[in-house]
């Protein structure tokens, strides 16, 4: 560009150089190629995708049984452009920790990721996360979080939200969905005393390709929890994924933060935090609690209470307009600021 | 290989058959689990991965020992059997050398990574120390677990005293990387009459190791992101959902079974076949295998001391099973004998099942877990087969 912009302001006009110069060190590489086959509006498929970009090629998956396995390698196809490994549901955190370990022995620098949903990850594959955190090996661990069994047809996970509707928590007369909290993992997983840990959402893709790059400069276990809306779980349109997904971080009910040694070091501050119903007001998993009933009412105010905890806990409370709060971020056509 | 790659002990490189028929012997006077551990130092092992399950045998101290004195350059203690299990296929799939040893409860914790780890291709080598895995638990053994094992794909040898375990570890490893074979191999011995017993032992010289593992010289090649051919895995999962991973499932564990099956001939090589024949021409046969063929063994000495026509045959190799040998060997046989350290029999069926006359097939003598097997009651069991007087108090 040369002088005047005929269009653009000169502040606009920083702001698209900012975003040209961005895009250009902004990794293109694909590690989970398009064709495969999820859902339409699945926030795994495009988180794991945003994961491999910002991961680049030198990289090894293990990957736990789901859907992301299962979606990405129907024989004789597969979409990833790297090493890739399935073996069980439970074990990609041990695969991962006999990878990196085989990788060192023979001199080898190649960094092992390993990729779980929230059953394989809070539930059946826990005990090989936490072994392989505990011994310090090489690897960055994702979990796609969906709240749910997703794969075996949306059974209760213990990430699955209070009150949430599965077929394993169904609501009636007597029940209203989930008896029992989410499963705070990042904070038992920070608890190892890990160098980082943290959770990202899909609707903040700037977030998550930020904390995938730093976990990838770390040299030990890392762990990142990637809030990814399943629509088919859900209930909802594929096309409202994203805008689900946001309401999740907006609320407090799904909070953005970073963990180092334990220690809390960042947050998404929510600029203009949401009442928790227009969240669930958006999600079929949620409908037995907008009904005329007193529990109803009650399970509603008790996941308000939750996500007002979230933000007192955390200190999600934005301080005014920011590039970097959950409105700012991952904005750039409307209001034309984009961070990376 | 990388120059960052951690070092191993300099030691003479020689292939399997030098190694296992003409290097040179010293005898030693050892318990069958270093003997196990004797063969993991002269193996050129890469990596090994431990688990304590209750009742564990020694054989992995013995390892981590061999890993503080270089002869491995990676060693580590994981979280649990199925950990263990699953992180060797992920190790093996990288392209190294592995081995771990289990027991008993151990081994059916690992068992569903185990049987995924012939489809996988993955060439490990798996020390199974049995014990009992009934309750209520004893520490001695039984090998009911074999029972489980031989139906995963993986190859399993079953050794009969510390010597046998040397030579089946040493020779498992060479098997299990043959282009044509390439899954794991288990070596079963009895624990405790094995693991913890002390017997003589041949050993090769300690400075002489097995050629190292060639990881592109493979079915499915280790995943590498520096060299082309494995760039892109997408072989070793076998997928579900549509009709075409219906068929690659069936082709894909067809090869496995055939590849078990091509394992033969090198069990001939390196351990001189899949079943040893003492008298071939006996009316009476007691075919054994483990720690029961060590007593078999026994009773046919007996039996030769009385002029009985008694033969014996030792089952090395239980997958893949000799059922052409088994067959040819007692066809003019009257009676089999097949004693058991498990009181399931599944040996006595694996024999039935390779023979068109089952009939002739004694059931036992079998022993419960923890006991042990009297050489007196594989005796009363030929005595009646010959149908002659006896008056034993057993």
């Amino acid at each position: 560009m040369n002088g005047e912009h005929p269009i653009m302001s000169a502040n606009e006009q920083l702001n698209a150089i900012k975003v040209t110069e961005l895009r250009r060190h902004q990794p293109r590489f694909q590690g989970l190629a398009s064709g495969h086959r999820a859902c339409l509006g699945c926030g795994e498929a495009l988180a794991a995708r945003l994961v491999m970009e910002a991961a680049g090629p030198d990289v090894m998956v293990a990957n736990a049984t789901g859907c992301l396995e299962i979606f990405t390698t129907p024989w004789p196809e597969s979409a990833w452009r790297v090493p890739w490994m399935h073996s069980l549901f439970e074990n990609a955190g041990a695969i991962a920790a006999g990878m990196e370990a085989a990788l060192k022995a023979q001199g080898k620098t190649t960094k092992v990721l390993s990729f779980g949903g929230d059953g394989g990850t809070f539930d059946i594959g826990f005990q090989a996360l936490s072994g392989m955190m505990e011994r310090g090996h090489n690897v960055l661990y994702v979990c796609y979080d969906n709240e749910a069994y997703m794969n075996t047809g949306i059974q209760r996970s213990s990430s699955t939200p209070h009150a949430a509707m599965t077929t394993t928590s169904p609501p009636g007369s007597e029940r209203m969905g989930k008896r029992h909290l989410k499963k705070d993992i990042v904070s038992i997983v920070a608890a190892h005393h890990i160098p980082y840990a943290a959770t990202s959402s899909v609707a903040f893709p700037t977030d998550v390709r930020k904390k995938v790059r730093r976990a990838m400069e770390i040299e030990g276990p890392t762990f990142l929890q990637i809030h990814s809306p399943c629509p088919l779980g859900w209930g909802m349109e594929g096309e409202e994924s994203i805008a689900v997904a946001r309401l999740a971080v907006e609320t407090g009910l799904f909070p953005i933060i970073e963990l180092e040694r334990g220690q809390l070091t960042g947050v998404l501050p929510i600029r203009d935090p949401k009442p928790v119903s227009e969240y669930l007001k958006a999600q079929g998993r949620f409908r037995h609690l907008f009904q005329d009933h007193y529990k109803a009412r009650e399970e509603l105010e008790h996941l308000q209470a939750l996500a007002d905890h979230n933000i007192a806990t955390f200190d999600l409370t934005g301080h005014g307009a920011d590039n970097q709060d959950s409105t700012g971020l991952n904005r750039v056509k409307r209001e034309g600021v984009r961070s990376a | 290989m990388s120059q960052n790659a951690r070092p191993k002990l300099e030691k003479k490189i020689v292939d399997a058959g030098y190694l296992l028929k003409e290097a040179p012997r010293t005898q030693q006077f050892i318990t069958g689990a270093q003997a196990m551990a004797e063969a993991v130092k002269r193996a050129n092992v890469d990596m090994a991965i431990a688990y304590p399950i209750t009742p564990q045998s020694e054989v992995m101290h013995l390892v981590g020992d061999i890993y503080a004195q270089g002869h491995i350059k990676e060693y580590y203690r994981a979280e649990e059997e199925l950990g263990t299990m699953s992180a060797i296929a992920g190790a093996a799939r990288a392209g190294v050398r592995m081995f771990t040893a289990t027991s008993g409860p151990g081994l059916l914790r690992g068992l569903e990574a185990i049987a995924s780890w012939p489809g996988h291709r993955i060439p490990a080598v798996l020390g199974v120390l049995t014990r009992v895995v009934n309750a209520p638990l004893s520490i001695q053994p039984d090998n009911i677990e074999i029972a489980y094992l031989m139906h995963c794909g993986a190859l399993v040898l079953h050794a009969e005293n510390q010597q046998d375990t040397f030579d089946m570890t040493l020779a498992a490893f060479a098997i299990a990387e043959k282009v044509d074979v390439y899954i794991p191999v288990a070596v079963a011995t009895e624990g405790f009459f094995v693991t913890h017993a002390k017997g003589y032992v041949n050993t090769t010289p300690e400075d002489m190791a097995l050629t190292p593992i060639d990881p592109t010289a493979a079915p499915v090649p280790a995943m590498d992101n520096e060299t082309p051919p494995a760039r892109i895995q997408r072989d070793a999962p076998v997928q579900k959902s549509n009709f075409m991973s219906y068929l690659i499932h069936a082709v894909w564990q067809q090869e496995i079974w055939d590849s078990n099956k091509r394992s033969m001939k090198y069990i001939y090589e390196y351990l001189g076949g899949p079943i040893e024949v003492q008298d071939p021409e006996a009316d009476v046969f007691v075919v054994a295998s483990g720690c029961a063929a060590a007593q078999a063994r026994e009773a046919h000495r007996y039996a030769q001391e009385e002029g009985l026509s008694v033969g014996f045959i030792k089952v090395r190799s239980i997958r893949p099973f000799p059922v052409d040998e088994i067959r040819e060997a007692v066809k003019n046989a009257k009676k089999l004998i097949v004693p058991e350290h498990n009181i399931i029999g599944w040996l006595c069926k694996e024999v039935k099942a390779s023979i068109p006359n089952s009939g002739i097939v004694v059931e036992g003598p079998r022993v419960y877990g923890g006991m042990t097997l009297p050489v007196e009651l594989i005796m009363a069991e030929i005595y009646n087969a010959l149908g002659i007087e006896h008056n034993m108090k057993l």
